[in-house]
């Protein structure tokens, strides 16, 4: 439901303001799955999907209270636009800041320790 | 087809699973990132066997007074995996066990396009030109009614108008029925919110 003039990346700058919520998530990953597949970052994106991906289907089906929804999305919006400002500005992703973006993911989602 | 009185008990009866099995109250993060203080999982009562009887007789019967009244027929039903499933499906057997040889069928809507082969989004009996109501289980803001309604569209089909289990009266049948899309409530929020009987909130 994006703009027709609007850009991928207008468009993914739009979905990561304000919070985040499943719907936003799921089109997120949609757009991140189509980048991927369609410049030279490939692995970056293909991360930032499966980020977006994994979130949306925790948040899927779920009785979330408004303090455990801030706890499942803390901190993911704010890395994915840091890793995005910098595709945009053409720079390479290294491996730790993709690796520092799932472990956020990770222990948003209380993953880690079981 | 059901008498006024028949229908109206099996409602009723609905009503009172859907409160019972399905809402609950706190303070809720609804999947379009809005607060709520009313959560309703419809998923628990439309795959409830003895739930999902009733969501196909009464689905059958708005189905069918709403097509005769749009002097529509109607090919398919079916909505967004996975809400609308259980629904579309319980509406297709009431369909053949009221009127058997019926041929109304059902489809499911992917979220996304499969990533290989056609890259269709909607799955199961449904082809280009078919006439289907769209359905859903909640409708809060309408997002995945309307994507229900546009990947029908983009393949070939045309909306009649839509059905869904509950409506929670907070813009979405609005922005709906502004597309241009009749919009049928089983039941409101209001309804659910009479049904349901006082007790501690949900933490």
């Amino acid at each position: 439901m994006s703009l027709p003039n609007e850009s991928p990346n207008q468009r993914l700058r739009k979905l990561l303001q304000g919070s985040l919520s499943q719907n936003k998530l799921e089109e997120l990953a949609r757009l991140f799955d189509l980048l991927a597949q369609d410049r030279a970052t490939v692995l970056p994106c293909f991360v930032l999907h499966h980020v977006c991906r994994r979130l949306a289907v925790a948040l899927d089906g779920e009785a979330v209270t408004p303090q455990r929804f801030g706890e499942l999305t803390e901190g993911i919006a704010e890395r994915i636009t840091l890793i995005l400002m910098q595709m945009e500005k053409g720079r390479t992703i290294s491996e730790q800041e993709l690796e520092s973006l799932v472990v956020q993911l990770f222990s948003n989602l209380a993953l880690f320790g079981r | 087809m059901l008498t006024s009185t028949a229908l109206a008990n099996q409602k009723s009866e609905l009503l009172e699973i859907l409160v019972k099995k399905s809402v609950k109250r706190g303070s809720f993060t609804l999947s379009s990132g809005a607060t709520s203080d009313l959560y309703v999982n419809c998923k628990l009562t439309a795959l409830d066997p003895q739930a999902a009887l009733l969501v196909g007789a009464i689905g059958w019967e708005l189905l069918k007074g709403t097509a005769a009244e749009m002097n529509l027929r109607v090919n398919a039903v079916g909505g967004l995996t996975m809400g609308a499933d259980p629904i579309s499906l319980s509406i297709g057997i009431a369909a053949q066990l009221d009127q058997p040889g019926n041929p109304l069928q059902t489809f499911t809507v992917r979220k996304t396009a499969k990533e290989h082969g056609l890259r269709k989004r909607i799955e199961g009996n449904f082809v280009e030109g078919d006439t289907v109501v769209v359905v859903d289980d909640v409708v809060t803001t309408g997002g995945s009614t309307i994507q229900a309604i546009e990947a029908v569209e983009a393949e070939g089909g045309k909306v009649a108008f839509v059905i869904v289990l509950v409506d929670r009266q907070e813009g979405g049948r609005e922005n709906i029925e502004r597309r241009g899309y009749k919009v049928v409530p089983f039941f409101t929020r209001a309804d659910v919110l009479a049904e349901r009987k006082p007790q501690p909130a949900f933490a």
